[in-house]
């Protein structure tokens, strides 16, 4: 690792138009560091995330991440930041639903060579480190992953979402809900898989949920309700 | 490579939506080749026909009647005129040869028409299956006939046949020397098909044995020694016998109507042009309306490192390959009508599209291309911004 910190957020404002979603003075997350985004609906979680990937774009302040500053980031630059470096998982955890569930997974190594490179050496090819990833998320039956995407359970597609981010050790894996259509065992399993595989490749991992309780093992708990000063609030659903 | 695969099945994923609009387009592209095909076959046979002979005289009526009766057989017969009229006129020394033709004879209800050699030259009839040799148009005697395609399948070369005079005949109508049928004459899709050629110096003896003394025909295809004495040979003819006539000149009236034809080609183009750019609108709204879960998908492969360009060249690839497939499809579906068109209406067989014609296919695929190119740069613009 040789950026120290991963994340560094400092009077990070998002606003369109009047409105403002996202207000953040100051948030530091450090490389190979596990934090839990904690917060109701409508704190800002998700709008974090993907202003992190740059997504989208900031009004002002200034952010760091793995060392770019996304202000300044050229495009080609942004998608080898997050083709190489970034492993995402959307709240709807989106596959591409006329692609079987194992080409899903593999879509990474296809496009980052990087990624591709650390899969065959985890697991000799990257066919294998899928499966391995998939077995670790308790689907037992790696052979059956042939079918379309679409054709799986909201259950089984978010275990391949995630098997998608965690795939060619990226340097920071970004989760959003990843436990969102999860049974209870599956979310004790996605938790640990998610803390495991980061801590073993040393990644750094952010991990959204609004989830109060039963979440453990993460070094550090961030509350977005607090962490999140934006002015209009209307949106917020207190619960 | 993935991209491949990607397209492949996103492709086929989008076809079961697209199949309608392929098909429509298909169909408006072959539709404007067939119709462009029939007008240019139609148009060139008529030139060839209209070629052969400079004047054709008639009884008073309408010129374009007695064109599209004497060359093609359209519409009624024109009333009869007089057979010394026709030999006064091929008597003229501006005149090459003439010939006579009556179609006041029938047989069963179909017509019996007698000419000359001369006029079944001058119409390009090729006769199959005929007794005896040379090129097969020349009648062997008085008595010969050929029959038209249609009569084929009833009639054989050698048989006789029995003609009457006019079209709902009595017994008393009907002569009683018959004819020996000589061969059968090419399809040529007009209602010549269903006709009996005699050579009219036979028929008229037919009609002297039968004790009919007048002798009357139709009308008179002229050939002119020089083509420059055209219009005062007409103004000769129309104003020197006591009987008023009708003399047209078949290349101009055929230009006249060429222009009418030429109208109803472009309505029928433009129609199927129309269903082809429906089609591409369907194709359009198509695309479009994936728009939205495409966003999705492209938000999510760009966050693996798909290029914008990839994503481009993807979302082009999809409707090119739709527009080719409906190219190709239209091309196929246009060779295989024009088979059986060639059959239905032999003249049709057996041409070279212009170049002109093709404008209209080629606007078409233009159009078609600034389809797919809208939503491949729009999604190129959305990537470039996420
Ligand atoms: N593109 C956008 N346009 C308008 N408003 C937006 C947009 N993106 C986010 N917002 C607003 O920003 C606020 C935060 O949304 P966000 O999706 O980040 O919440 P969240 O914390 O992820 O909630 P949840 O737990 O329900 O997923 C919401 O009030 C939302 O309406
Ligand atoms: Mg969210």
């Amino acid at each position: 690792m040789t950026n120290v910190q991963a994340v560094a957020i400092h009077e990070l404002e998002q606003s369109i138009g009047e409105t403002e979603f996202l207000r953040i003075p100051e948030l530091v997350i450090d490389a190979g560091e596990t934090v839990c985004l904690q917060g109701g609906n409508g704190s800002g979680k998700t709008t974090l995330l993907r202003t992190l990937m740059g997504l989208v774009r900031y009004n002002s302040g200034d952010l760091m991440v793995l060392g770019n500053d996304m202000r300044k980031i050229g495009t080609s630059s942004l998608e080898r930041l997050r083709a190489d470096s970034i492993g995402f998982i959307f709240q709807h955890y989106r596959l591409v639903p006329y692609l079987s569930a194992f080409d899903n997974i593999l879509l990474p190594c296809y496009f980052s060579a990087k990624r591709r490179y650390e899969a065959e050496r985890k697991s000799e090819t990257a066919a294998k480190d899928a499966i391995r990833l998939i077995r670790k998320l308790s689907l037992t039956d790696p052979s059956r992953l042939s079918k379309n995407a679409a054709q799986y359970s909201a259950g089984q597609q978010q275990r391949f979402a995630i098997a998608r981010a965690l795939i060619g050790k990226p340097e920071m894996v970004l989760a959003d809900e990843p436990a969102s259509a999860m049974d209870c065992k599956g979310k004790k399993a996605v938790y640990q898989l998610l803390q495991d595989e980061c801590r073993a490749s040393g990644a750094t991992l952010i991990c959204t949920t609004h989830d109060e309780n039963g979440i453990d093992g993460f070094d550090r708990y961030v509350n977005m309700d607090t962490l999140n000063q934006a002015r209009e609030r209307e949106n917020r659903w207190s619960l | 490579m993935v991209i491949m695969k990607i397209m492949r099945r996103s492709l086929g994923q989008r076809a079961g939506r697209t199949t309608i609009s392929i098909l429509a387009l298909a169909f408006s592209i072959a539709l404007l080749l067939v119709i462009s095909h029939i007008h240019e076959a139609v148009r060139s046979y008529a030139r060839q026909v209209s070629s052969g002979a400079d004047l054709i005289v008639g009884a008073p009526s309408q010129p374009a009647h007695l064109v599209l009766y004497s060359l093609f057989r359209i519409g009624p017969p024109p009333p009869v005129i007089s057979w010394d009229l026709y030999e006064a006129i091929a008597g003229l020394k501006d005149v090459e040869w003439a010939a006579p033709v009556s179609t006041n004879e029938s047989h069963l209800g179909y017509t019996v028409t007698g000419s000359t050699a001369r006029y079944m030259e001058t119409l390009q009839l090729k006769v199959l299956n005929f007794i005896g040799n040379g090129s097969g148009t020349e009648f062997r005697n008085h008595r010969s006939a050929f029959i038209g395609a249609r009569l084929a399948g009833d009639y054989q070369p050698g048989e006789t046949l029995k003609i009457a005079n006019g079209f709902s005949p009595s017994s008393k109508d009907e002569y009683q020397t018959p004819v020996i049928i000589q061969g059968v004459l090419m399809e040529t899709g007009t209602s010549l098909d269903s006709n009996i050629l005699i050579p009219i110096e036979g028929l008229r003896k037919i009609r002297k044995a039968h004790g009919i003394k007048t002798d009357h025909l139709n009308f008179i295809l002229i050939k002119l020694r020089h083509r420059h004495s055209l219009f005062k040979v007409q103004k000769e003819l129309k104003s020197t016998f006591n009987t008023p006539l009708e003399v047209v000149i078949p290349a101009l009236e055929l230009e006249k109507l060429g222009h009418y034809q030429r109208m109803l080609n472009n309505v029928f183009m433009a129609m199927s042009f129309i269903i082809g750019l429906l089609s591409l609108m369907m194709m359009y709204f198509n695309l479009s309306a994936g728009f939205a879960e495409r966003k999705q998908e492209v938000e999510l492969l760009r966050m693996v490192g798909v290029s914008p360009w990839q994503l481009a060249v993807l979302t082009l690839a999809e409707p090119m390959l739709q527009i080719l497939f409906a190219l190709c499809s239209g091309v196929v579906l246009y060779k295989v009508s024009t088979l059986f068109l060639g059959s239905w209406i032999p003249v049709v067989s057996s041409i070279a599209l212009p170049f002109e014609q093709l404008l209209w296919l080629l606007s078409l695929f233009l159009l078609g291309f600034l389809v797919a190119c809208l939503p491949a740069w729009r999604i190129y613009g959305f990537s470039r911004r996420t």
